[in-house]
């Protein structure tokens, strides 16, 4: 067998050898055709970066006589006078110079090719040139992106069709959300997998990875691209490729910016004397004494007592610090990338900060012909500071700090003072610090032993940890009870990987092109979290530096192991680069799943037809360029499936711990889940109809996708009856469908000196619930409940034949006045004053079966416009985003529009306040929080549109001639905002919010929409410069 | 050509094959850090899983089941406790216009079914366990399955004093089947009939007493007690007569005489156990107890202008007028006091308070219970007893049954001097009472002994029902509780407040109930 492929390999070899003899020739028929001329001239090629180019091409107009740049861009060559010279590289744009004549070295400047770089699509295990690719995806290179952009996500956020990037929350650090075509699973999670340089990474890429680091960015969204990835790829799959040194002269770039941000909004509250009146109210109607004195009342009125605008303390400017060096170089054989970043970027809100460090190096050596060495090693430490209690959850700090009692005046130091707490001592004293370190080594070897056959042997490891430390002191309520509370939790992730791969390549008569991939791949990730909350400490002063000041402790530990095994294999065939055919086929095995159902098979095939190929189609002479696509594939997905779920197991936690003597706790031990041995594979099938056109030579170029993404066997948290004794079973049941249509339209307009091109991306998804486990009982998502509210409930439900993220609740019909029907009849406990709603379902009373969808929390369409302009050495890129067919509950403004409310309210609540006397006012006398029907409720349901100037750059290139005297290679100034300006009839203070109740993978697919105590996106403004020597 | 096609294909089949038969082998599913169910096998894990089922009672700690919700359903309907306005959570259920998505109604449905579960797997594992042959004897075991079966009866007592017929489940979760996902009602009867079962074996294995580091434990005469309590909503009076006797002759308990301080010493938070304790939650003392092994009485009881409290259960004005002004029991709700903004809440003359003495006092509304006192600043980590069964009731119990059985006798109106007397009042002599007046004494008195204690919704339902013999059990809850009601529509008479409507959360996952037309009609307006 062996002998067999050596013999075949050989004969192969002699048959490639052909092609390899013919470029020689030509380069020697390029050089013997130069004659003699009669002027000479000189000079260096350089990028818009100042980065000097070696290899291009520089040919006399008209003539065969030509040369190439040397490694430092240099160039010489004889030419007739006053010629025309046409200098031309690849990932450049051709550009003709005139000479002079004057004998003075040039300095010529190539604007990089963006349309030609993408000529390449990074793709599982390799790349694929843009023309054969028969899968659907968007590739961005770095200059593409959004600029002086913190994070990946933000980067790509509005130019990728299909690709929805969301900024839940503002903290600094916090990460983004993103969905690659809508929400697949329920309780699975959608996030997309994340393959840096090849090597699949563990969740939460989000904020480690230095965006000056990428190089580019490719999205694989349909089935017979991610399919390679298997298991993980159902979501689609993001490939980063970070930067290399490869054909580059050694440069060291520096880059640094400054910038700051501030809050976009803020809310309109009511102040210190209309409060305390208010609250005066409340207190003697229920029976207590009122807490401001008339004497106090006087005070703030007349503002001799001043009170405080909590809102004025909180948000502040924030400001931002971002520097950046980094080294490219290489030679033939060596290519090195290295860089460190440092980020230091403030919250608007005070005490929310956020401090990044990260260091990269690549390195790629050749040994030989036949053999590659890369080594990638990246580090990353991060330390978040974000708020004491964080913001999305019911009682959030920022819920509390705009609420605080506008009638209280004191400095950092007080605490309690007679009825409120002081939200600036409440954060000055409690302690919260988020740290992360990542570490990533990634070696790669790659043997060619002849043209055309590689073996590659990528292995790495991931190894990732952080800690959370908190410390209330006994001054703070959470402090109170236990005299001081600190906990320290350490997560410790490691995953390992080795991943073997073969890939042959051959041609037959030419025409038939093959490449055919077989690999494996195996990945173990450790999961370890240990906790110690420890209170009664004998000081405040330590806190967690310390916990030997404490004498109550106690401590847990958690351990998991996933492990997924998968073989893999790929098949690419075409025929004259014109008929394009692909399959692959992949096992998975996961060892969370059930005895039997360990193993799972996908499989995936893609057919492409570039039509633009065909005799009959190039006569119409319509398209410059053209592709039909189709694929259809199969993937899996296992993520979120519950530790040890196919096991009968008994825990050991807080809810099993009892005290028998009213002092000593101990532990118990109960089942707390439901098992389910026969937990499988979620699978989803999809079929992507594509059509990609460029007209005028691709001045205009149309990429259009249709979709249809069908999810089976969802892995999904079954509502049960809970006088089972448990509320869910975890299982696979139901199917969920999303499909869509995206169109990605980039024109250049203009291409002489003054240059204008755009870009447009249009997504259009609609998600639908086929159906849900045995019963189809629909499940309900979010649940909560605001201070003061009667009940829990839950915004969101996930029910057959709807949308997942569908907002429930109950629809208004305004204030009930005295004598309305509806006293005497659907509401018969109601009071005038009360909220009136509707009788859906015609039962003659309100209650729970009146609750209809309201709106959907996820937008179903998006849209991105990019404007680019250039004059000189200017450019200007305008990005804009739009989001339409989405809604919010904006439940921050009904609680601060809640009549009984301890905490401040909206000023305009004293006054639109239902009573007898103001029988026109649109607030209900007690708010939404009574008896009949709910909290959620049309009348805080609104559209989520909007129109955002996201992101404005303007750069300025120093000329390479005025640089090259102070020996500065290139020099680059530019000014930044983000957030600019949006247009939106949204009520609350940013429509871009959609924060979870909680963080598990229910609320994240299911719970997203929901305007409550969010950290506001904000504005920010950066000023930059990058130097590169 | 042949040839390169042949090796793709075989190297395809080689993955194929690997695929496979890529067997599962170094793929097992393990657990690290939970129990694996097959390797339980010792009496020690019999006993953690009873503690297990004891953490129940509390559910996840906070405002779970008995540390605190289920306090809610059984005082807000009745005539003690009462609601602020700002309370919408509460007033619901004060006012009766409570709904099936009442999240009070589901918190405690699911709590109860929690504790169900738990006691069925506990007693499945402890089953299975060889008690004798790992060092033990069969009399621990027995005894650990009796306790884990008196908290089932006890949970199934709660479920069908709110609900009347429920699902009845006895088995732990292995042996489900498909249809157990969707249990249907089974008659209060039944339930009951299960409930008298699980008490008796309980009481044929429980120990008398334990230790002080164990005294929150089920004893026999917890069993006996709980017993007592179920003959005595049933009309039972004679077994329920004798199985209170059964608590009374043990001589386990006795009420805590006023010489140790009386009822207000029982109440102190520092008084960590107490005989006259028949069975409690007990919660910690520890600092780190909070939200885990707490409850939420003490921050709830007392408003904020005492003490930063909550202010939840304020009471009405009237019920501090009930009693005499030398009760001791009248000092267990707060009368006088100053106020955290300086000036002094004082109860209104007419109500037997001190009235408005001066320019910085003023009337108070409500009344609140100071049972379950502040502990500390914000009082969050309550860590007071919550008393489910104490020796006073079991008393009292006897003393109703025997003048239902024989109408006023000295057996009982001694059994009444007990109480009265360790309260510091006068004694009552039987030649005044017809069986129907010391009824009402019997009641009068039962609700200054146990107000927030979780008992008057279930008094005032077996008062009517002995008065009208069965005809009208409603008539003494409409009689106090509709007088107190701020819009006296909410009450309807097509409503039967004995049973709260089946909440939201299991109607909407059990396809048998949600099946069901006329499931909730009648329980809520």
């Amino acid at each position: 067998m062996k002998k067999t492929i050596t013999k075949q390999l050989t004969r192969f070899n002699r048959h490639l050898f052909k092609p390899g003899l013919l470029l020689v020739v030509c380069f020697l028929c390029a050089f013997t055709g130069v004659k003699a001329q009669t002027a000479t001239v000189t000079g260096v090629v350089s990028s818009t970066d100042g980065t000097l180019i070696p290899g291009v091409t520089i040919i006399e107009k008209g003539t065969q006589n030509a040369t190439v740049t040397g490694t430092a861009g240099q160039f010489r060559l004889s030419v007739h006078p006053f010629a025309i010279i046409t200098v031309r590289s690849i990932g450049y744009d051709t550009v003709d110079v005139k000479t002079d004549n004057s004998g003075k070295p040039m300095s010529i400047v190539m604007r990089e090719n963006t349309r030609q770089l993408n000529d390449v699509v990074v793709v599982g295990y390799g790349t694929q040139s843009k023309k054969t690719f028969a899968g659907s995806a968007v590739v961005l290179n770095a200059d593409e992106m959004n600029k002086s952009s913190l994070s990946l996500a933000n980067m790509i956020q509005g130019k990728a069709a299909g690709v929805q990037v969301d900024q839940n929350n503002g903290t600094p650090g916090a990460a983004l959300t993103i969905r690659i075509r809508g929400t697949n699973s329920i309780n699975s999670s959608s996030d997309p997998l994340y393959v840096i340089d090849g090597f699949p990474t563990n969740d939460g890429v989000g904020v480690t990875i230095s965006p000056q680091d990428i190089e580019s960015v490719s999205i694989l969204k349909d089935a017979a691209s991610t399919s390679i990835y298997g298991a993980r790829g159902a979501n689609g799959v993001i490939l980063i490729t970070t930067k290399s040194g490869k054909n580059k002269k050694g440069s060291l770039t520096g880059e640094t910016s400054i910038g700051y941000q501030k809050v976009s909004n803020l809310y309109n509250l009511a102040g210190p004397y209309a409060n305390a009146t208010r609250l005066n109210a409340i207190d003697v109607a229920s029976g207590s004494t009122a807490p401001y004195t008339p004497g106090r009342l006087d005070s703030l009125k007349d503002g001799s007592i001043p009170g405080t605008n909590w809102q004025k303390v909180l948000f502040k400017i924030g400001r931002i610090q971002n520097s950046t060096l980094s080294f490219t170089g290489g030679s033939a054989n060596t290519d090195v990338y290295g860089s460190l970043d440092y980020l230091d970027q403030d919250g608007i809100v005070i005490d929310s900060r956020y401090k990044r460090i990260g260091g990269r190096v690549n390195v790629d050596q050749k040994i030989g012909d036949k053999f590659t060495m890369s080594a990638h090693v990246f580090g990353y430490y991060g330390i978040q500071n974000d708020l004491p209690l964080a913001p999305s959850t019911i009682n959030g700090f920022l819920k509390q700090a705009i609420e605080a009692n506008p009638a209280s005046n004191f400095g950092v130091d007080d605490n309690v003072r007679g009825d409120a707490q002081n939200p600036l001592y409440f954060i000055a004293a409690t302690d919260r610090e988020n740290t992360v370190t990542r570490d990533n080594g990634y070696l790669s070897l790659k043997y060619e032993p002849i043209k055309g056959l590689v073996f590659q042997s990528d292995q790495g490891a991931d190894l990732n940890s952080s800690k959370i430390l908190y410390f209330a002191p006994s001054t703070v309520p959470a402090g109170v009870s236990g005299h001081g509370l600190g906990t320290i939790t350490n997560i410790d992730e490691t995953e390992l990987i080795i991943n073997p791969t073969i890939t042959y390549s051959f041609n037959i008569h030419n025409d038939h092109h093959f490449k055919a991939l077989i690999g494996f791949n195996q990945q173990v990730y450790y999961y370890w979290e240990q906790g110690i909350t420890a209170t009664d400490f004998n000081s405040d002063a330590l806190g967690y530096d310390n916990l030997a000041t404490a004498s109550q402790f106690s401590a847990y530990s958690d351990q998991s192991r996933l492990k997924r095994q998968s073989w893999f294999s790929r098949l690419d065939y075409d025929y004259k680069n014109k008929y394009i055919v692909s399959g692959s086929y992949r096992a998975d095995g996961s060892n969370e799943l059930g005895a039997g159902n360990k193993i799972g098979y996908f499989g995936a095939g893609s057919f492409a037809w570039r039509f633009d190929q065909e005799e009959f189609i190039k006569r119409l002479d319509i398209f410059s360029s053209g592709k039909l696509r189709a694929s259809y594939g199969s993937v899996g997905n296992d993520r979120g499936v519950p530790d040890a779920i196919t096991l009968a197991t008994y825990a050991s936690n807080a809810t099993t711990s009892y005290t028998l003597d009213g002092v000593d706790q101990i532990s118990g031990i109960a089942v707390t889940q439901l098992a389910n041995p026969n937990v499988k594979w979620e699978r989803t099938n999809s079929l992507d109809l594509g059509l990609d056109v460029g007209f005028l030579r691709d001045r205009i170029t149309v990429e259009m996708d249709y979709y249809n993404k069908k999810t089976t066997d969802l892995l999904l948290d079954q509502s049960i009856a809970p006088s089972t004794g448990f509320q869910t079973l975890f299982g696979n049941d139901g199917a969920m469908l999303n499909r869509g249509f995206e169109i990605a339209v980039a024109t250049q307009n203009l291409t002489g000196k003054f240059k204008w091109n755009t870009g447009f991306t249009f997504s259009f998804n609609q998600n639908k619930v086929l159906s849900l486990g045995s019963n189809n009982s629909p499940i309900y998502v979010g649940s909560l409940k605001p201070d003061g509210s009667a009940d829990f409930e839950s915004p969101f439900i996930v029910q057959v034949g709807e949308p997942i993220n569908s907002i429930y609740g109950y629809k208004y019909a305004g204030v009930l006045q005295k004598g309305d029907p509806a006293l005497t009849t659907t509401q018969k406990n109601a009071q005038p004053g009360d909220p009136k709603f509707v009788d859906e379902d015609h039962n003659g009373t309100i209650e729970s079966g009146d609750r209809v969808i309201l709106g959907t929390g996820v937008p179903d369409a998006f849209y991105g416009l990019t404007n680019t302009f250039m004059y000189g050495n200017f450019q200007l890129d305008i990005v804009t985003q739009a989001q339409t067919g989405g809604s919010l509950l904006n439940l921050m403004k009904e609680d601060l529009e809640y009549p009984l409310s301890n905490g401040n309210t909206l000023n305009t609540v004293p006054k639109d306040v239902w009573s007898p006397t103001n029988t026109s006012g649109t607030i209900p006398a007690t708010g939404f929080y009574g008896s009949y029907g709910g909290w959620v409720n049309s009348n805080y349901v609104e559209s989520s549109n909007y129109i955002r100037i996201k992101n404005v750059n303007l750069q300025y290139n120093f000329p390479a001639g005025m640089l090259k005297n102070v020996g500065i290679a290139g020099l680059s100034i530019y000014v930044n905002a983000q957030n600019l300006v949006t247009f939106t009839k949204y009520t609350g203070l940013d429509p871009e919010v959609g924060n979870l109740t909680d963080n598990t993978a229910l609320s994240q697919n299911g719970g997203r929409g929901i305007d409550f105590n969010a950290y506001p996106v904000n504005r920010m403004y950066i000023l930059g410069a990058k130097i590169t020597f | 050509m042949k040839k390169r096609l042949y090796i793709i294909t075989t190297a395809l089949s080689v993955m194929c094959a690997m695929g496979f038969w890529g067997c599962e082998k170094g793929l097992k599913d393990e657990t690290y850090s939970v129990f694996n169910a097959n390797a339980l096998t010792l009496p020690s894990d019999g006993y953690d899983a009873v503690l297990g089922t004891y953490a129940a009672l509390k559910d996840n700690g906070g405002y779970g089941y008995y540390a605190g919700f289920l306090y809610w359903l059984y005082e807000y309907p009745a005539d003690v406790v009462t609601t602020t306005i700002t309370s919408a959570q509460g007033i619901e259920l004060d006012q009766l216009t409570y709904q099936p998505s009442n999240s009070v109604l589901d918190d405690v449905w699911i709590s109860i079914y929690k504790m169900v579960s738990r006691a069925n797997e506990s007693e499945s594992l402890i089953e299975g366990i060889n008690y004798t042959a790992n060092g033990s004897t069969n009399a621990i075991k027995n005894a650990n399955l009796g306790e884990v079966r008196f908290l089932r009866a006890l949970a199934y007592y709660d479920a069908t004093s709110l609900w009347g017929d429920v699902p009845l489940m006895l088995k732990p979760s292995a042996q489900f089947t498909t249809a157990d996902l969707n249990p249907p009602l089974t008659k209060q009867a039944l339930v009951e009939a299960q409930m008298v079962t699980d008490l008796q074996f309980a009481e044929a294995n429980l120990p008398a007493s334990y230790s002080a580091d164990q005294v929150a434990r089920a004893t026999a005469g917890a069993a006996q007690a709980l017993l007592t309590r179920l003959y005595m909503r049933q009309g039972q009076w004679q077994k329920a007569a004798d199985e209170a006797l059964k608590v009374i002759n043990a001589g386990v308990y006795r009420l805590k005489p006023r010489s140790e301080g009386g009822i207000i010493a029982l109440f102190d938070t520092t008084n960590r156990s107490d005989n006259e304790f028949i069975f409690v939650l007990k919660s910690s003392s520890q600092s780190n107890a909070y939200g885990i092994n707490s409850n939420s009485f003490g921050i709830n009881s007392t408003p904020w202008d005492l003490n930063r409290g909550y202010g939840n259960f304020p009471i009405h004005l009237y019920f501090y007028g009930i009693f005499d002004s030398n009760d001791d029991r009248r000092k267990l709700l707060t009368g006088t006091y100053p106020t955290l903004y300086g000036q002094y809440m004082a109860i209104p003359t007419q109500y037997g308070g001190t009235g408005s003495a001066g320019p910085d006092t003023v009337l108070s509304t409500y009344t609140y219970n100071l049972k379950y006192p502040a502990a500390n600043n914000y009082n969050y980590a309550g860590f007071n007893n919550v008393s489910i069964i104490r020796y006073a009731d079991v008393i009292l119990y006897r003393a109703e049954a025997l003048n239902e059985l024989n109408g006023p006798t000295q057996a009982s109106i001694d059994l009444i001097n007990q109480i009265r007397e360790r309260a510091g009042i006068a004694d009552i002599t039987v030649g005044t009472y017809t069986k129907s007046t010391l009824r009402d004494e019997i009641f009068l008195e039962r609700d200054k002994e146990f107000f927030m204690e979780g008992r008057r919704r279930e008094d005032l339902f077996r008062w009517g029902n002995s008065e009208t013999n069965g005809t009208d059990p409603l008539s003494e809850f409409r009689a106090h509780v509709v007088p107190l009601l701020r819009n006296q529509n909410t009450y309807s008479p097509s409503i039967n407040y004995m049973v709260y409507p089946y909440p939201e959360v299991e109607i909407q996952s059990n396809t048998t109930l949600a099946a069901m037309p006329n499931l909730n009609k009648g329980r809520y307006q």
